[in-house]
């Protein structure tokens, strides 16, 4: 929820943006949101629910004021590398382009290649609007339409196709025999290629080729078992210290859950307990390990776990072990500190905690020896041990469990039965803890060797 | 040449150097309704070598973190109040160097480190090792080292020490400074795409006279299956030999029956279980029990609503004489709801309500709170409006309606730099007004 929750956490929580998310600068969502289909507005419009399209912050915003049909043009039998391979490119094309930030989208020649641009009447269709939603500017005397630059009268706005924030060789895809389609899926069904319909997303590299395992894939006509690179750093941008880089202008990337049920929304602060259990070096490739520390041996309150006046409020949380305090504490070494430096049990006249009408902290019949009620201590220490510790050490429950040979009352906390089994492997794996009720030559130490 | 290629090499080491100042002030109330004002202080100081192979690998790295604690500004009476507490701390909490992927299959770590997995965490002076054998699809994983323990080293603080047993100053009888030999190890299954699989076991002897004594012995693991796209299983377990009982099992299942609705699913298991060397292992046989679920709807992809639940049984001995036969078992429970909206790129906004009621007391907590971006990607503003009301069942006064409002400002320096402030301030029968001023300023530099 809110991020006032992760106002402590560092740098890396500046900005907050659900798995698969992304979002748009403000400014460009207006001016263009009549010819894009894009981010956030795309899926809104979409309808109800949350879909999960190609990352905007991997993926970039992008402003095409075009129309365009790959249903049609498929239809004529083209190829994809008819289009978006070749020497008529604004980039390498497909077939030679080894970095994402090539752009591998025809220009306008391609497209003339079978468009006489200019001519309204021709087939197929050639007129600027054909390609150019709205754009149907006045044509010089003469025109040639080879020269379409020579139109004073632009269109109102620029297409802007921005650097996707990935690694991406299509040469080297290319050349081991994988298909357009199965990274972009069939476009024979798909009009305009935007962002949602066509990109792929993680689940399909890891899913298809990149999961570490062995695959068959076609180099140079024969076939190969290649193992495609399955680290992060393979497709994703890396930092420095060669963690993923997951800060961009577009917002912050977050796993959407792909890779072993690891989406990072708001059920992940009471589940990631799951994923970083079966392998904490996964949390490694984009964290660094100061962030586990920062709040599991930590200085800092995260604000979601423990929000206002948590001292105060606590105690009814404790108690219930929600959330688990032990995730973060440890009762001796953190709770006992606080606990008996304020003498939050004290038995004072002042203290507000006291039970009424008289100075202590215990309800009556906490430690009743003989018959024990409701309050008795024994009975809350076996539901929730924690509460205890939290403010005792060993030494009270020494004062009445220890056997009356060493200064105790004698007060066997053992169950029935324990001697046996359950005796003898305690005394096996550490006498040390039995030495601490029992003098060496206790008759209840002796029989259980 | 030589020179000359030597310092190529060198400059493609990467340099981190990372420094947080985290200050944090607030108010408690002692045993005599006396307010206390804590102000502390933790400095960070981080350094780093990345690719030290100089192939931008990132095969072989190095780390290093310290912490420095202190309280600032006490008095010599508050001091006296806060006789427990360490004053002054300073604290290596990491220093290791690690190497991944070494001949295509070896991953190490030697040094200081937090290992965590399914078993617990362990804080360690030690060397870890990872066989990837890929063709087999199985990883072996060894551990090996001394626990980093606080009584044993005044350079160390370790949250994650196992728990039970604890130095009082002054008694020399509690000081646990014994050395803790840590030993483990895991097999997993690796590149299997959906699947994930691992059983770790793992063994804390500490010294004694003429051997050594267990300190904790547990085997565990973890398995994750995602069966289709609107199904996956998690599996945490843990199994301590001490107690002879299993300590810990968090079972998940993820239901997405649509992209706009989902279900988590949960069962967990605790048994507290402390250090072998404390009596309260005696007291803790008696583990709780807990399902809980979330409901979610995603009107849109700005746009959630959350509904959730928990059951949590705690259980005690069978106990009855003549006046009084004890219950068994109590149980606690909750219900939250939550709803959260972005609103573009420069704000957003939720609201979460729980009421927790049965064993321990009850609890209701309403929280609102909003982010506003006027410079996006540079300076954010929070606002949190918070009310709890609490009863604590076992102490009759430990009551209260707690009101509260927070507000939070983070400013981007640069992209390796911010600064963060969050003042709290609160209100309550037991406590008339309560103040909590926390910074951070937050420099992460590679060079």
């Amino acid at each position: 929820m809110a991020v006032a929750a992760a106002a402590l956490i560092g740098v890396a929580s500046m900005l907050t943006v659900h798995a698969g998310e992304g979002t748009a600068p403000k400014a460009k969502k207006d001016k263009y949101a009549q010819f894009t289909k894009k981010g956030v507005d795309a899926v809104t419009l979409a309808g109800v629910g949350r879909k999960h399209h190609p990352s905007a912050v991997i993926f970039p915003d992008q402003v095409l004021p075009l129309r365009f049909s790959h249903q049609t043009h498929l239809k004529e039998d083209l190829a994809c590398t008819d289009c978006h391979a070749g020497d008529t490119m604004s980039g390498p094309g497909v077939t030679k382009s080894v970095r994402a930030k090539d752009n591998n989208l025809p220009v306008e020649s391609t497209c003339s290649d079978c468009h006489e641009i200019g001519v309204s009447d021709a087939d197929p269709p050639g007129s600027c609007k054909t390609c150019h939603d709205g754009y149907d500017p006045k044509l010089p005397d003469g025109f040639d339409s080879e020269k379409t630059h020579a139109i004073k009268d632009r269109p109102k706005v620029a297409i802007d196709f921005p650097t996707p924030n990935i690694k991406m060789n299509h040469k080297r895809h290319l050349e081991l025999g994988i298909t357009c389609a199965q990274c972009h899926g069939t476009m024979k069904d798909v009009d305009f290629a935007t962002r949602e319909n066509s990109l792929p997303q993680m689940k399909t590299c890891v899913g298809w080729c990149h999961s570490g395992a062995e695959i068959e894939l076609t180099e140079k006509g024969k076939k190969v078992q290649l193992r495609p690179p399955k680290a992060c750093k393979t497709c994703h941008i890396t930092n420095g210290d060669g963690r993923i880089k997951t800060d961009y202008p577009t917002g912050q990337l977050k796993p959407a859950g792909h890779v072993f049920g690891d989406a990072h929304d708001e059920n992940w602060l009471k589940n990631h307990k799951t994923v970083a259990g079966q392998d904490d070096e996964h949390c490694n490739n984009c964290h660094k390990p100061t962030w586990c520390v920062d709040c599991h041996n930590g200085v800092k309150k995260p604000l979601k776990i423990h929000p206002n006046n948590w001292i105060l409020a606590h105690p009814v949380s404790a108690r219930k072990n929600t959330p688990d305090c032990q995730s973060c504490h440890r009762t001796q070494t953190f709770c006992l500190d606080c606990h008996n430096g304020l003498k939050v049990g004290g038995d004072t006249e002042k203290n507000p905690l006291k039970q009424q009408g008289q100075l202590k902290f215990h309800p009556e019949g906490w430690a009743d020896f003989g018959g024990r009620g409701p309050n008795h201590h024994s009975f809350q220490a076996k539901r929730n041990i924690r509460a205890c510790t939290s403010c005792h050490t060993e030494a009270t429950c020494l004062s009445c469990h220890t056997s009356s040979g060493i200064g105790g009352v004698g007060v066997s906390p053992h169950p029935a039965g324990f001697k046996g089994a359950d005796c003898k492997r305690l005394l096996r794996m550490n006498p040390r803890v039995c030495a601490k009720c029992h003098s060496p030559g206790d008759s209840n130490l002796t029989s259980c060797l | 040449m030589l020179l000359l290629g030597t310092t190529t090499q060198a400059e493609a080491v990467r340099f981190h150097v990372q420094s947080r100042l985290v200050g944090d002030g607030y108010q408690l109330i002692t045993a005599d309704d006396e307010v206390v004002n804590r102000r502390r202080g933790h400095v960070y100081l981080g350094l780093g070598l990345y690719d030290l192979m100089g192939d931008q690998s990132y095969n072989l790295n190095m780390q290093t973190l310290l912490r420095f604690d202190t309280f600032l500004g006490i008095s010599a009476d508050e001091q006296e109040r806060l006789y427990s507490f360490d004053n002054h701390r300073f604290a290596l909490l990491n220093a290791y160097v690690e190497g991944k992927g070494l001949a295509g299959f070896l991953d190490f770590k030697v040094g200081r480190f937090t290992h965590a997995d399914s078993l617990d965490y362990l804080m360690m002076d030690g060397v870890k090792l990872t066989f990837n054998i890929n063709p087999a699809f199985i990883g072996l994983e060894l551990l090996a080292g001394l626990e980093s323990k606080h009584d044993g080293n005044p350079l160390t603080y370790n949250q994650a020490e196992l728990d039970g047993v604890r130095f009082i100053k002054g008694d020399e009888a509690t000081r646990n400074d014994r050395l803790t030999v840590a030993v483990g190890g895991a097999i997993k299954l690796i590149n299997l795409g959906t699947t994930r699989l691992r059983i770790g076991y793992r063994r804390l002897m500490s010294q004694a006279p003429t051997t050594m004594y267990t300190d904790q012995e547990k085997l565990g693991g973890a398995f994750y299956q995602s069966f289709i796209k609107q199904l996956d299983m998690h599996l945490n377990w843990s199994y301590d030999f001490y107690v002879n009982d299993l300590d810990k099992v968090q079972a998940r299942i993820g239901i997405k029956p649509t992209e706009s609705f989902d279900i988590d699913l949960q069962y967990i298991r605790q048994l507290p279980v402390f250090d072998t060397d404390s009596i309260f292992n005696i007291f803790a046989s008696r583990a709780l029990n807990d399902v809980n679920t979330r409901f979610r709807f995603h009107l849109d992809a700005t746009h959630r609503v959350y509904l959730g639940g928990y059951v949590r049984l705690f259980n005690n001995d069978e106990y009855s004489d003549g006046d009084f036969t004890a219950d068994t078992m109590a149980e606690a429970f909750g219900v939250s709801a939550g709803w959260f909206k972005r609103f573009g790129w420069d704000g957003r906004a939720g609201v979460d309500i729980i009421y927790e009621g049965g064993f321990g007391g009850t609890r209701v907590f309403v929280d609102a709170a909003g982010t506003w971006a006027p410079l996006p990607r540079q300076l954010e503003l929070d606002l949190r409006l918070t009310m709890v009301y609490f009863d604590e069942d076992l102490l009759e006064n430990l009551n209260a309606v707690s009101g509260g409002y927070q507000l939070g400002a983070r400013y981007l320096i640069d992209d390796m730099a911010a600064f963060m402030l969050v003042a709290e301030h609160n209100f309550s029968r037991l406590q008339t007004s309560q103040f909590r001023l926390s910074f951070i300023i937050d420099f992460n530099y590679i060079l």
